[in-house]
């Protein structure tokens, strides 16, 4: 499972179905089978990450961060609204800005 | 058929498709994407990669290139024979996707002459999101009926359920009533995006059917039929339950 979020534990009767989880749901395993290839893939996709390298300059891997973060925000915007999602890619642009990060490298 | 409005559109990707006769070479794609950087400042090569193990050796060839905005939202894929205008979430509307696929088509022509159209196409990718509050008990969930939000269906042998956890997809391909376009239909469950919720796919992908007009306009025209045929599509796959979600 990998819905990200805080996950409340959920009991019934007792009985733990759900752990309470930060960042990822959990849900007792069950035999699946993948089905994944029978699903078309997105118009859209081209690599799923970036490559990164030691040569990938600092300024470049806080870039590809913030163009996956962003993809990753639309993914549910549709639940955000605009003004939550310009709010998101605002707070994005400020947490991924070059100079905040040359500091914490030195 | 007019498009219905709704306020949180589940469209993940829409997609305006142009198919030519001829592939697009290397050398127009690199034009297009230097005319188009302004718009699309980002480009990844899509690559094949060919690993013959006996001889440790790697071959790859360029396969196309996937050109981007800023944001990641806004995207040219230059694939084959074809040019793909999409939009990621959030959907700007048909009005946009459209502005940008005529810039689209206007550069390629612009570099290259008038190139030969064999297909118009458009994509939409929606995700349909239920919230487990929706569902009427945790019963439901465990019981999930297909029925109340989709009209397309799945035949089960007897005795089985679909169950909120159950795994599928079913891809149809037909024609409109009309014969003038193709549907593609992809419908799947997904992981959720969500926490609590139960997701699926509807992908609903129409091409023309028939030799495209000369006239540029003419075969535009025929652009706005096949999105009228996609809403009426996709309006039809699902039900009055589904659509509340989106208001």
């Amino acid at each position: 499972m990998s819905a990200v979020g805080i996950a409340p534990a959920v009991f019934k009767n007792g009985k733990l179905l759900k752990k309470q989880v930060l960042g990822f749901e959990w849900q007792p395993e069950a035999r699946t089978y993948d089905v994944d290839s029978l699903r078309p893939a997105p118009s859209s996709r081209g690599v799923d990450t970036w490559n990164i390298t030691a040569s990938t300059s600092l300024d470049e891997k806080l870039f590809n961060q913030k163009l996956e973060l962003k993809v990753a925000v639309s993914r549910v915007s549709m639940h955000l609204g605009t003004e939550w999602q310009k709010s998101f890619f605002r707070q994005i642009d400020f947490l991924f800005q070059l100079e905040d990060w040359k500091k914490i490298q030195i | 058929m007019k498009a219905k409005r709704y306020r949180k559109p589940p469209i993940t990707e829409a997609v305006i498709g142009i198919r030519f006769h001829e592939p697009i070479d290397e050398r127009l794609a690199e034009r297009f994407r230097i005319k188009r950087k302004r718009v699309y400042p980002l480009m990844q090569e899509l690559k094949n990669y060919t690993i013959n193990i006996e001889k440790k050796s790697v071959d790859t060839d360029v396969r196309g290139h996937k050109l981007s905005s800023n944001d990641g939202l806004s995207v040219a894929m230059v694939i084959g024979n074809e040019v793909n205008t999409v939009r990621l979430a959030p959907y700007c509307g048909w009005d946009d996707l459209l502005a940008t696929a005529t810039e689209n088509w206007d550069a390629l022509v612009e570099l290259s002459g008038r190139m030969s159209v064999k297909a118009l196409t458009t994509r939409y990718i929606n995700r349909i999101d239920i919230p487990y509050r929706h569902l009427k008990s945790e019963q439901e969930v465990g019981e999930f009926k297909l029925a109340e939000y989709f009209n397309l269906s799945i035949g089960l042998s007897k005795g089985a359920c679909m169950a909120g956890r159950s795994d599928f997809a079913v891809k149809q391909v037909s024609l409109a009533a009309d014969k003038q376009a193709q549907y593609v239909i992809n419908f799947a469950s997904i992981v959720p995006e969500l926490i609590d919720h139960l997701s699926f796919i509807l992908d609903i992908d129409t091409a023309t059917n028939q030799p495209l007009p000369n006239k540029l306009e003419d075969a535009w025209a025929m652009l706005e039929d096949l999105h009228s045929k996609k809403n009426a599509c996709f309006e039809e796959c699902i039900t009055d339950k589904t659509r509340e979600l989106f208001q």
